[in-house]
């Protein structure tokens, strides 16, 4: 039989559309109905995590100027797929010491505020992030769901983690003389306030 | 320590179990990431001379020294003790109070249940742990994967319901819960397993049915031939000895025998019961898919098989026999023993849908059987078959012989069409030999009934036509069909 003549197309199309419809065996098989509160699937969390990964390469990246673009945006790339695919906290480690190289760079000049630049704040922000959802993909197949009432279990403890390192920020930015923007400045208190309200409510 | 050959830790089993069996907290990898990333960025950072490094490893260093500070230990919290019904039970031992793993606890309703109604309910005790992974699985069903939050109430209850619209004995439940504590510390997986239980078909609700031509017993919901107690009414006829005084009608005798020379009497036809016999073709067991048909692949548990509809079919004939008062029987043509003789009322109904629930295909039982089963006088046949190989015709044909009016079922499911050439002519030669025998039954006066699919709907209606039939054929009485 010859498969490129049009009618032998066309019979070949008709069966595959047979196959895909009627064969039962390509079916999904049915799901245990589980009740429990609000859920997120498991992808919206990769999905995050297609966004998140190549902020963080490019938030690090953006003060580095000799950089080539072609070299962050591979190792963007990289990153997020290897997170996206296989989702490790050691992939996120990884990728977060390879954003702080990124961000290395040349040291910030006495107009920038001497050796701390406020951009790692941001840069640590995204981080952490990636480190957080990375774990959350690696437990939440993605067809699984996560309650959200889960995945908002630690916001105390996130709070206190990101305040203190606020709090740490500000003091190395006062010990190099930094000049400190008045909105970095706000920001930093805000979250350090929030942090303290919430390890005076519960540990 | 080697244990068979397998290298496993000093204080674990062969199969990596701790001596007390209770699932342990362990540091994962999250915890050594946040950690050496943490202290890489340290370094770095002093190398370089620059803080704004060194800041960007802090938050994983914090949470890794918050997580190490808040190691999980023996929490108070409430383990309610198990609920009603079946309990498998895993984690921690019960009277030893509230532990810092999370318990599992499956509790499913007792005795049997009805068919697409296969629920439990999880019980969660979470410990000390904040968030508890559940991965639940069942035969035929996708595993399914969910996170719940567990710090904000002690325990909690999550009901879990399966799919399956299959019927007799099924499994059910196999979970697997493990928690986690502020993302770093994780314990070993805990298995909760539900008990294999027996789904009962349903009875769909039917009107009348087909019933002998003779009826026998004393007493029951029809008119016999015979003379006797009874609301219908036979003939007049002029007393004779042994009637009794109350069935005198006045009025007749008034008319015809002005000076009471004779008495006449009202005589009826006296009430009896049917026997009817449910002769279940369990020799095999087809679903909709012939992939399966030669014993590969699984029957899917949302699509009901031959021995499902069939189950449904005698369970909704029984109920509608019993409920009319008639005398119902079963036999299973995989099983040469222990039929159920006829016998009413609702506990042998219950008796008969636990048997259709039990009934299954066995090995060697698909050898001709030489004597069909044995059937008392004067009873009707349903026999509900697929009708996939001469035996049925068999049988049919010899009740016939023997006066027994018979009824078959025919509950073979709607066949998907498969795209494979051979299983497509393979099907067809039997689909051509199925019909031959249908077509041969209906030419010898057999009626056959659907149930499969939409004529599932039609099979009230085709009791119903069968029934009037058999009513115009003999006046005044229900009849052979």
């Amino acid at each position: 039989m010859n498969p490129t003549r049009p009618a032998d197309w066309s019979h070949l199309l008709q069966r595959t559309r047979q196959r895909l419809t009627n064969d039962p065996t390509a079916r999904p098989l049915p799901e245990i109905t589980v009740e429990t509160g609000p859920t997120l699937r498991g992808w919206t969390l990769r999905l995050a995590l297609l966004l998140l990964v190549p902020a963080l390469f490019l938030t690090a990246a953006s003060r580095t100027p000799d950089l080539s673009t072609g070299i962050v945006w591979t190792l963007a790339a990289l990153f997020t797929i290897l997170l996206t695919a296989r989702p490790t906290p050691a992939t996120a480690a990884g990728a977060l010491v390879l954003a702080a190289v990124l961000f290395w760079g040349p040291s910030p000049g006495p107009d920038d505020g001497g050796a701390f630049d406020p951009w790692s704040l941001l840069v640590t922000l995204l981080g952490y992030l990636v480190a957080r959802l990375t774990w959350w993909a690696a437990h939440v197949p993605l067809r699984g769901r996560a309650e959200i009432a889960a995945l908002l279990t630690d916001w105390r403890r996130d709070l206190v983690v990101l305040g203190g390192t606020a709090v740490l920020a500000a003091f190395a930015m006062l010990v190099s003389g930094a000049t400190l923007p008045g909105a970095v400045l706000l920001a930093a208190l805000g979250v350090a306030g929030i942090a303290f309200v919430a390890l005076a409510t519960h540990r | 320590m080697t244990a068979g050959g397998v290298i496993v830790p000093d204080d674990r089993s062969s199969r990596g179990e701790r001596p007390d069996g209770a699932p342990g907290w362990q540091l994962t990898s999250a915890y050594t990431a946040a950690v050496v990333a943490g202290v890489i960025l340290l370094a770095l950072g002093v190398l370089a001379g620059r803080a704004d490094l060194a800041l960007i490893g802090v938050p994983g260093l914090l949470a890794a020294a918050w997580a190490r500070s808040g190691r999980p230990g023996t929490v108070a919290g409430p383990g309610p003790g198990p609920g009603p019904g079946s309990v498998a039970e895993a984690g921690a031992e019960a009277e030893a109070g509230p532990a810092a793993e999370p318990r599992g606890t499956l509790r499913e309703p007792e005795g049997s249940a009805a068919a697409g109604e296969l629920t439990a309910t999880l019980h969660v005790a979470p410990g000390a742990a904040d968030v508890v992974h559940l991965r639940i699985a069942a035969a035929g069903h996708r595993t399914t994967e969910v996170t719940l939050a567990a710090r904000a109430t002690p325990a909690r209850d999550v009901p879990l319901r399966l799919s399956s619209v299959r019927t007799g004995p099924q499994d059910t439940f196999a979970v697997d819960l493990r928690g986690s504590l502020h993302a770093t510390w994780e314990q070993e997986p805990v298995q909760v397993g539900g008990t294999r239980r027996l789904v009962l078909p349903a009875a769909a609700p039917l009107g009348r049915l087909p019933l002998p031509q003779r009826l026998r017993g004393l007493t029951g919901p029809h008119s016999s031939r015979r003379l006797g107690d009874g609301a219908e009414l036979r003939d007049i006829h002029p007393f004779t000895p042994g009637d009794r005084l109350r069935r005198i009608d006045w009025r007749t005798t008034a008319r015809r025998s002005p000076d009471l020379d004779t008495l006449y009497v009202r005589r009826t036809y006296a009430t009896a019961e049917a026997t009817a016999v449910l002769v279940v073709d369990s020799r095999d067991d087809v679903g909709p898919d012939l992939h399966t048909w030669r014993g590969y692949g699984t029957l899917r548990v949302d699509e009901p098989t031959s021995l499902d509809l069939a189950r449904h079919a005698a369970a909704s004939v029984a109920r509608a026999l019993v409920e009319g008062g008639d005398r119902v029987g079963l036999e299973d043509l995989a099983r040469r023993r222990r039929p159920l003789p006829p016998a009413s009322g609702r506990r042998h109904l219950r008796r008969i849908v636990h048997g259709l629930a039990l009934a299954h295909p066995k090995d060697r039982a698909s050898v001709h059987r030489v004597r069909p089963p044995q059937v008392p006088a004067d009873a009707i046949v349903y026999l509900f078959t697929t009708v996939l190989d001469d035996e049925p015709l068999h049988l049919v044909r010899t009740w016939r012989t023997k006066g027994h009016p018979v009824v078959v079922i025919d509950t073979l499911p709607d066949v998907h069409p498969v795209t494979e050439s051979h299983l497509r002519i393979a099907w067809r030669i039997a689909r051509l030999e199925r019909d031959d025998r249908l077509a041969a039954l209906t030419g010898e006066g057999v009626p056959v009934i659907r149930w499969a699919g939409s004529a599932r709907d039609q099979a009230a209606i085709r009791f119903e036509t069968l029934t009037r039939a058999a009513e115009r054929h003999v006046p005044g009485r229900t009849g052979t069909p």
